[in-house]
Parts: structure tokens; C-alpha cells; sequence
């Protein structure tokens, strides 16, 4: 058994043997006091090589008497999940810090004191990170006492403090308005003339309240449509990856042809996303032409998943135990001729680009992550994959259809702009031989699984690799008809930590290409807190006040 | 150098082959695909005023009030995403996502629907039972199943509660609870 193996390696640290996770025997739930945690952690990293994923803080004063903290770490070569659950005293809300040995998990802790109120002790970067610049100290928006409509009034120059530039250098502030992503970023360059010797990153300025809704006001089977929604561009992987937690949570298991059908869509998501990003960096570096060609040849995905679905972009099809409905019944003759043809001219794309030295001096050598900073931070994706970290969730922790299709997870090892950007090029025909393989296999039968009450206070974890590396979801069911606590973790959250490290000793013009080189997704990022920071002062302008030129 | 020419030669093809291919709307019209999800259209003939759409709106855009006599249903279809639950949870097909894609108003109202059904109040207490669509629907249903008529089924015009209350005190239906 799986669970007994690991309780074997944790013994010393976990105060119980461990737990699965109740139906989903992948999910391992091991509990561990507050002050042996460090130990626990590394000896997760070390002994099991664990990889950190996020941390959870969940208010259960009401239910059960306390904080909970849980670490979620991935057992990749075990296919498995390591849930590390520390109760932590409402008399005494702290708990220590494990980012000294994992940098990648200081934005998880930080957002846990924002959030939670639980402080993490030894913390390198205490300052807030999630909430908006006039939050007062001591209101914490996720605990269950807080309102999800509640307003506390605005405190001025309460905004966290800039990191004290190092000694020499100047400041080039790009935002809180990103150039060229159109979203809003803060990013402070510290510069020596043009070369970048540090960074400091202040964001979350696009706050939705995402998670509060749902465990406040929302219904389990509203939430998909919410998730949907987290990301402008490949919102179908969180839907997919919320109804998987919820499914594992209440140990549902859905019909093969929902999970084909959920597999083919999320790959077409990521034919459109990589071909995205692919204008979107040669717009960074000012290569409008290829810009324009890669929208053009990514419009027909549109097109087609248009006529799948019912929309471009928001599909709408995924439902706890498998889709609503089912692709148009001559969806088989019109998929392929359009994979042709995307196949065909992203080929004859990249057969005229990597000869292009002008690209290629943009983006080889530049945005350096070394695979040792890459782990630290636990990028993931193509950031990952990028710098030879070889790791894929849909071969890792499979899901949907893909345990059962064959495809290879493109690994370079050039750690550079050009490296990140030739895993999303290689990935484009690894995409289109999925769907491929998916439409031959795609079994009949039923669509969607029959769904009974699910049960309180499960664990659900569920990973999807999206197009910009590994979208998780959390969800620890209630007794309502709502989750206790969901989290999301959308992959920039943890691939902008590592962009610092990539910024170091490159040059400013370097700086957008090596930030757009993640794929960053802001929105994604930033799903947490409550309220606009400008609540207090917002007002909407009449269209006639507009006309007479007032504002 | 001459790699560089090649690519860029390339690039050029690709450009002229692709030729122009921005659409001519908004100046053409444009139609989406079959089975798009476009404004959802509510039919005020059909509509029984159940409130499933209400509960199933992930958006919460879609309010049942009662009042005196009648049930006022109304969609504030400014904040709709389209998501179409409305239309697959409706018992009576009134909904349906329609090709409206152009939605853009100065005025939110041009956004909203609101219908007022008539409602059937509980004889003995005067809570509300239901619509009278639902009502009637209920019996055709009802009387499609059993081959009886609407007065041999009788309670129609009883809520819940009393419905369970008169179970409770009709001898014949009451039952006997013994280990």
C-alpha cells in the first residue's frame, strides 16, 4: 500500500499514521504538529522526493476548533500526492516558515498571513503580497467570520515597502501597468546602466474574491462556471481540474467518453494558447509579422471549438461527473481537416523561424533559469521543461484520457527564451497527434456520471497540465452544498516567483521577452482576495457626465 | 547571412500566401456557428415560473419574487455569461440560447426580461403552492400517469405543509410504523 510505504518515510514527524485521501487513494493526508514541520518537509523532500506544489490555509475554527495549514507536495514518480496537515491554535495563529528550504513557497505563506492570519515565523519576505495596498492590518478576508460582501475601510499608506534596492544601482519601475501584456503588474528593476541586478514584484491588483464565493455563495455545481472564468485564455483546464478534485473528493468516477471528450478539448485550449503566445513573444521583441501570422493560424481553433461548444472560449461543458453535453454528431469529419491544416502551417512557421538569426540572438542566451533555480522555485510547464526539468502532469498524475494515449513530453535543455519557446513549438504536434488519438478512441456511451450528495470534510486534489504548466485545485467539501475551502493555483503563481531569477544580469531590453517567456497569467494568479483597493473611492461615471468632459 | 535570407524569404511566402483575411465585420454580417450560445431568449407563453433556472444561474441573475397573487420572474441578462444552464435545466423548454452575439446597450434595462404569472395560493393556509402553470402541468402529468381525472388526484390547492398534514390525518394513507 501506498499510504503504509509513505507513513513509513514520515513515521518520525507524523504524530497519526497517514490517511488517503478517503475515496482517492492518490491523495495522501499526513498530520503533522506545527513544530515538527520543517523536519517533515524535508524529510519529504529528501527521502520521498517530494516536489512542493502549494500551501492551503483553511479557517475550520467553526467546525473543528482551528487553523489548518496543509503543504501539498507531489509524489510525480509515484503518481501520487502528499497532503502535510498542521493544526495550528486560534489563541496563537503561527506557524514556521518552510520556505528557507523551499523558496517556492513564499508567496503560499505570505498569502496565508494576508489571508488567513496564521504567520508564518522565519519567513525571509514577511511583507504583504495579496491584499490591496489600503487593507487594515488584522482583517483577513478569507477567515469564515469575514462577510464575502464586506467592506472594511481604506487605510492609507499601509502599502507594503519596496525591497531596499542593492547598494550602486537605480530603479526602473515597469507598470503597475504592463506594457506589453496589457495587465497589471508592478515589476521594480534594480539596474546597474542597463543591466538588471534585481527585482522586486508587487501585483495582485486584479482582484475577483474567486474562492471566497465559493465556499460562501456559490453551489458545488455553480463553481465550474466560475473557475471557467479564472483565465482568459485556457479556462477549460480549470472547470476540468475543479470537477476532478470534486470527483475525487466523492470518489465519482465519470464515463469514458466525458473524459475523451474533456481530453480533446483541453488540448485544442492548448493549441490556441501556445499559438497565443507564440505572436504574443514575437510582439515582445517587436516581430509584429510573425505576431499576425501565428492569430491567423490560430483563428480556425476558434472556429472549431465555436461550433464544439457553443463558444470560442468559454466552453461551458464541464460538469461535476463529466460534461453536459456532447460535440455535434458530424464533429468527427470536421475536427480532422482543421488539424491538418494548423499542423501544416505551424510547420511551414517554425521551418522559416529557426533559421531567423534576428530571433534567435533575442532569445538564445537570454532569460537564463538554471535547472537548479527552476526546482527551487518549482516552476512548472514549459518554464520547467524549459530548463530540462522533466515534468508533466498528464503523464505524472494522469488524467482524463490521457493515461490511456501516447504522446512525449518535450524536455530542452537550453534554459534560455529560446529553450521555453521551443517546448511550446515541439508541444503544438504533440497536441494535435493527442487529439488525433483521442477522436479514434473516443468511446460511446453515456456523458455524464449520476452525481448524489457529496460528502463533508473530504479532501479533493486534482492537477491539469494547462498550457502554462500544472493547474491545481483543492477542495475540502462542507456540509452545505458548498466547499469548506477551495483553492486554486494557477501555474504563473508559481512560474512569476522564478522570473527574478531570470531577470538577473540580463539587460532592461531583455526584461519583457523574459517575463512574457513564462506566458504569465495574472488573472489567473491573482484569484484571491475581496475587494478592489480603490472600493472606498470608485464611482461610475454617467455617460453624461462623460459627454460634458468631467473626470 | 544567407540562412537569415532564406528565412526571411520564407516569412515573406507565408505572408503572401495567407493574403488578407480580416473579416468584413462589423461592416458584413457575421453568423456563428449552429449551436452557439448566444443572448438567452426566454418564451413568456411557456415559462411555468418553477425557479429551476434561478437555482441553477452561476451568475445569480435570475430573481423570483411573489407577491399578492402573482410570481414575478425576471432574467438580468446584463450580467449573463452565457453558460446555457438556464436553457438545459428548464422543464419547459422555454429557454433557448439564441445567435444574438451584439449585445452592446446604453441601457442595462434593454437587458432584462420580466414576466408575471399568475400564482395558486394554499386553501387552508394561503402559502403559495405554485405557479398555476406548474399546477396544470403537474395534473396533465399526473393524469397522463394514473388514467384519473384532476379531482380524483385532489390536494392541488394544498402547500406542502398541509399536503403533509392531511396525509397525516387521512386514516387510509397513513402509515403504520412497526419494527
Amino acid at each position: 500500500m501506498l499510504s503504509e510505504e509513505i507513513g513509513q518515510g514520515m513515521s518520525d514527524v507524523s504524530h497519526e499514521p497517514p490517511v488517503t485521501g478517503h475515496s482517492d487513494s492518490r491523495c495522501i493526508l499526513s498530520s503533522v504538529h506545527p513544530e515538527d514541520l520543517p523536519r517533515a518537509v524535508r524529510e519529504a523532500l529528501d527521502t520521498l522526493g517530494a516536489r512542493y506544489i502549494v500551501s492551503v490555509g483553511t479557517d475550520r475554527r467553526e467546525v473543528a476548533g482551528f487553523f489548518e495549514i496543509s503543504h501539498i507536495f507531489g509524489l510525480d514518480c509515484r503518481k501520487a500526492f502528499l497532503v502535510l496537515r498542521s493544526e495550528i491554535d486560534p489563541a496563537e495563529p503561527v506557524i514556521p516558515s518552510i520556505t528557507p528550504d523551499i523558496p517556492g513557497a513564499a508567496w503560499a505563506e505570505r498569502e496565508i498571513r494576508d489571508m488567513i492570519g496564521v504567520v508564518p515565523i522565519g519567513h525571509p519576505d514577511p511583507r504583504r503580497l495579496v491584499l490591496p495596498d489600503d487593507w487594515p492590518e488584522g482583517v483577513y478576508p478569507l477567515r469564515k467570520d469575514f462577510a464575502f460582501d464586506e467592506r472594511p475601510p481604506s487605510v492609507p499608506h499601509s502599502r507594503p515597502p519596496l525591497s531596499v534596492p542593492p547598494q550602486g544601482s537605480s530603479l526602473l519601475p515597469i507598470g503597475p501597468f504592463f506594457p506589453t501584456l496589457e495587465e497589471p503588474v508592478f515589476l521594480n528593476l534594480f539596474v546597474q546602466g542597463e543591466h538588471i541586478i534585481g527585482v522586486d514584484y508587487r501585483g495582485f491588483y486584479n482582484h475577483r474574491g474567486v474562492e471566497k464565493l465559493a465556499d460562501a455563495v456559490l453551489t458545488y455545481r455553480q463553481v465550474p462556471f466560475l473557475a471557467e472564468r479564472i483565465c482568459g485564455i485556457c479556462g477549460f483546464v480549470h472547470s476540468a481540474s475543479y470537477c476532478q478534485a470534486i470527483e475525487a473528493a466523492a470518489g465519482i468516477s465519470i464515463p469514458p467518453r466525458a473524459r475523451y471528450l474533456r481530453t480533446i478539448l483541453l488540448e485544442l485550449e492548448r493549441l490556441h494558447s501556445h499559438l497565443l503566445w507564440i505572436g504574443l513573444a514575437c510582439h515582445f521583441i517587436g516581430f509584429d509579422t510573425l505576431f499576425m501570422q501565428a492569430w491567423r493560424i490560430r483563428e480556425p481553433v476558434m472556429w472549431l471549438t465555436e461550433y464544439l461548444t457553443g463558444n470560442r472560449k468559454t466552453y461551458g461543458m464541464n460538469q461535476i461527473g463529466g460534461v453536459t453535453r456532447d460535440i455535434p454528431s458530424d464533429a468527427l469529419d470536421r475536427i480532422p481537416p482543421v488539424l491538418d491544416k494548423i499542423a501544416y502551417e505551424t510547420g511551414r512557421v517554425v521551418d522559416a523561424i529557426v533559421g531567423d538569426s534576428s530571433l534567435r540572438l533575442r532569445l538564445q542566451g537570454t532569460g537564463i533559469l538554471t535547472p537548479d533555480d527552476a526546482r527551487a522555485f518549482c516552476v512548472i510547464g514549459p518554464t520547467a521543461r524549459g530548463s530540462g526539468v522533466d515534468i508533466d502532469a498528464r503523464r505524472d498524475h494522469p488524467y482524463a484520457a490521457y493515461g490511456e494515449l501516447e504522446f512525449e513530453v518535450c524536455v530542452e535543455d537550453g534554459c534560455d527564451n529560446w529553450a521555453r519557446a521551443m517546448v511550446r513549438i515541439r508541444e503544438l504536434p504533440e497536441a494535435i497527434k493527442i487529439i488525433r488519438q483521442a477522436l479514434a478512441g473516443l468511446p460511446d456511451g453515456p456523458i455524464m456520471a449520476e452525481v448524489h450528495e457529496i460528502p463533508s470534510g473530504r479532501v479533493g486534489l486534482a492537477v491539469v497540465e494547462a498550457p502554462r504548466g500544472e493547474v491545481v485545485h483543492y477542495v475540502l467539501t462542507g456540509r452545505g452544498q458548498r466547499p469548506e475551502r477551495w483553492r486554486v493555483r494557477a501555474p504563473s503563481y508559481n512560474n512569476l516567483q522564478g522570473v527574478p531569477a531570470m531577470l538577473r544580469d540580463m539587460t532592461i531590453a531583455d526584461a519583457p521577452i523574459t517575463v512574457g517567456s513564462i506566458d504569465p497569467c495574472f488573472s489567473c494568479t491573482e484569484r484571491v482576495a475581496v475587494i478592489d483597493s480603490r472600493a472606498g473611492t470608485m464611482r461610475i461615471y454617467r455617460q453624461s457626465e462623460l459627454r460634458a468632459g468631467k473626470g | 547571412m544567407f540562412k537569415h535570407f532564406i528565412s526571411e524569404l520564407k516569412e515573406t511566402l507565408i505572408c503572401l500566401e495567407a493574403g488578407q483575411v480580416t473579416l468584413g465585420y462589423p461592416f458584413q454580417p457575421h453568423a456563428p456557428e449552429a449551436g452557439f450560445r448566444g443572448l438567452p431568449v426566454v418564451d413568456p407563453l411557456l415559462c411555468i415560473g418553477c425557479g429551476a433556472c434561478a437555482s441553477a444561474c452561476p451568475a445569480r441573475l435570475i430573481d423570483m419574487t411573489d407577491d399578492g397573487d402573482h410570481r414575478t420572474v425576471s432574467f438580468e441578462l446584463a450580467r449573463c455569461t452565457y453558460c446555457g444552464s438556464c436553457r438545459d435545466v428548464c422543464p419547459a423548454e422555454a429557454v433557448t440560447m439564441s445567435m444574438q452575439f451584439e449585445t452592446a446597450t446604453a441601457s442595462t434595462q434593454d437587458l432584462r426580461i420580466s414576466m408575471k404569472l399568475k400564482l395558486v395560493r394554499c386553501v387552508l393556509c394561503g402559502d403559495v403552492v405554485g405557479t398555476q402553470r406548474a399546477t396544470d402541468r403537474v395534473v396533465r402529468d399526473l393524469v397522463a400517469a394514473t388514467g384519473g381525472t384532476a379531482e380524483t388526484i385532489g390536494w392541488l390547492d394544498l402547500c406542502l405543509a398541509c399536503k403533509r398534514k392531511e396525509a397525516m390525518a387521512t386514516p387510509a394513507l397513513a402509515i403504520e410504523v412497526t419494527r
